[in-house]
């Protein structure tokens, strides 16, 4: 009863005390975050923040539908050249390792290098049989976000008069100062996050080597339907 | 007139556990974690999460291993704070898609492992897949039948 008055008058001078550390404690807090933001937004400025990225996306969609709409050379040459153009600015490493996921970390070197050629052919022969489908679709930028450091998403749609656009993403990453396409999202759908489930439960239920053997069985028969071409 | 003593604790202690089962059925059934495991937290940004809520489930290949302990909204896209229990070892390449639980059941977080190394607390997830609406799918289903046949762009 009597440490009452005493204690509350205690627990008032406590509480002063800690207001004031922990208005100290604010304060460098604080100094800390401002320093922090000023090195982050250093570092930023210097590193490649997608400027350049847009501009390679730009670059290959472009060379990508000249090439396509260039109806005066024969189909074949045009595949040809689209491969080529294609090659350069996507970072066929990256994808295949995105698309076996977790597999990816049991496989040694040269299963690995197996299958990113074998993946690289797959999607070129899988996506270069559709050139014919092409009909003077436009496609449009629409603007790039930051994903992480080092990532970045460019939105662009394509575009068909009486049509609703197909929104595609490129996500892009940059290696040795090089933007390179990892990624692509159509209708928010990304390939490679659709390749890894598949590839998941192929080489869940029976093994990395049938999805080997069944790759290679689809590769080589699209690569027929192209004719050949290589 | 009044019961006996003995009568009267035992009739308290019946009421004693009544009350205590009642309170463990309401802890249960509302989900609330009395002695949280230990984890840690991972945050992912998605473009669209479509009805997912906190307290939703995060998977990886369909087993619970955490759930959705907030979202906000950051630079335009949701922003998802999940806690992960310890023990479940996610990395830097995973995939987080937004699914949803049979056709029109709970959405939730479901994990794809990838190659990198472990994320740690406060970790980011880089790679998500947003939310299937069925709203978008039907429109742009309906808009394309509309205009005679397959698209020609596309894929």
């Amino acid at each position: 009863m009597n440490g009452g008055v005493f204690a509350v008058e205690r627990r008032g001078i406590l509480r002063k005390r800690a207001r004031g550390a922990a208005a100290g404690r604010i304060i460098a807090a604080l100094a800390a975050v401002a320093m922090l933001g000023m090195a982050q937004a250093r570092s930023v400025a210097r590193a490649d923040t997608g400027g350049s990225a847009m501009a390679v996306a730009k670059a290959t969609v472009d060379r990508a539908l000249s090439i396509l709409a260039n109806k005066s050379i024969p189909v074949v040459q045009r595949r040809k050249e689209l491969r080529e153009a294609i090659e350069n600015n996507f970072d066929f490493t990256e994808m295949s390792r995105s698309a076996l996921g977790y597999h990816w970390r049991s496989l040694t070197p040269a299963q690995r290098q197996d299958f990113t050629h074998l993946f690289t052919a797959f999607i070129e022969d899988a996506y270069l049989s559709k050139i014919q489908d092409y009909s003077g679709q436009k496609v449009e930028f629409l603007g790039q976000s930051q994903l992480a450091p080092g990532y970045v998403q460019i939105s662009t749609n394509i575009v068909e008069p009486g049509k609703t656009p197909i929104a595609v993403n490129y996500l892009m990453l940059q290696k040795d100062g090089a933007w390179k396409i990892y990624d692509v999202t159509v209708d928010a759908i990304s390939i490679i996050a659709n390749y890894r489930n598949q590839f998941n439960r192929v080489i869940n239920d029976q093994g990395f080597d049938k999805l080997m053997a069944d790759l290679r069985s689809k590769q080589q028969e699209l690569a027929s339907l192209l004719g050949g071409a290589n | 007139m009044y019961a006996s003593r003995t009568t009267q604790l035992i009739v308290g202690i019946f009421a004693l556990l009544g009350i205590g089962a009642l309170i463990v059925l309401s802890v249960k059934l509302g989900n609330v974690e009395l002695f949280p495991r230990p984890g840690y937290t991972l945050y992912a940004n998605f473009d669209n999460i479509a009805g997912l809520k906190t307290g939703d489930n995060v998977e990886i290949a369909g087993v619970k291993v955490g759930r959705v302990t907030t979202i906000s909204l950051q630079n335009n896209r949701a922003h998802v704070g999940m806690f992960i229990w310890q023990g479940v070892d996610i990395d830097s390449e995973a995939i987080a898609s937004v699914l949803t639980s049979g056709l029109i059941g709970d959405k939730y977080v479901s994990i794809a492992l990838g190659a990198g190394e472990n994320l740690k607390d406060g970790g980011t997830i880089r790679q998500t897949q947003s939310a299937f609406v069925l709203e978008n799918a039907i429109g742009s289903f309906i808009n394309n039948a509309g205009s005679g046949g397959k698209s020609g762009g596309g894929k």
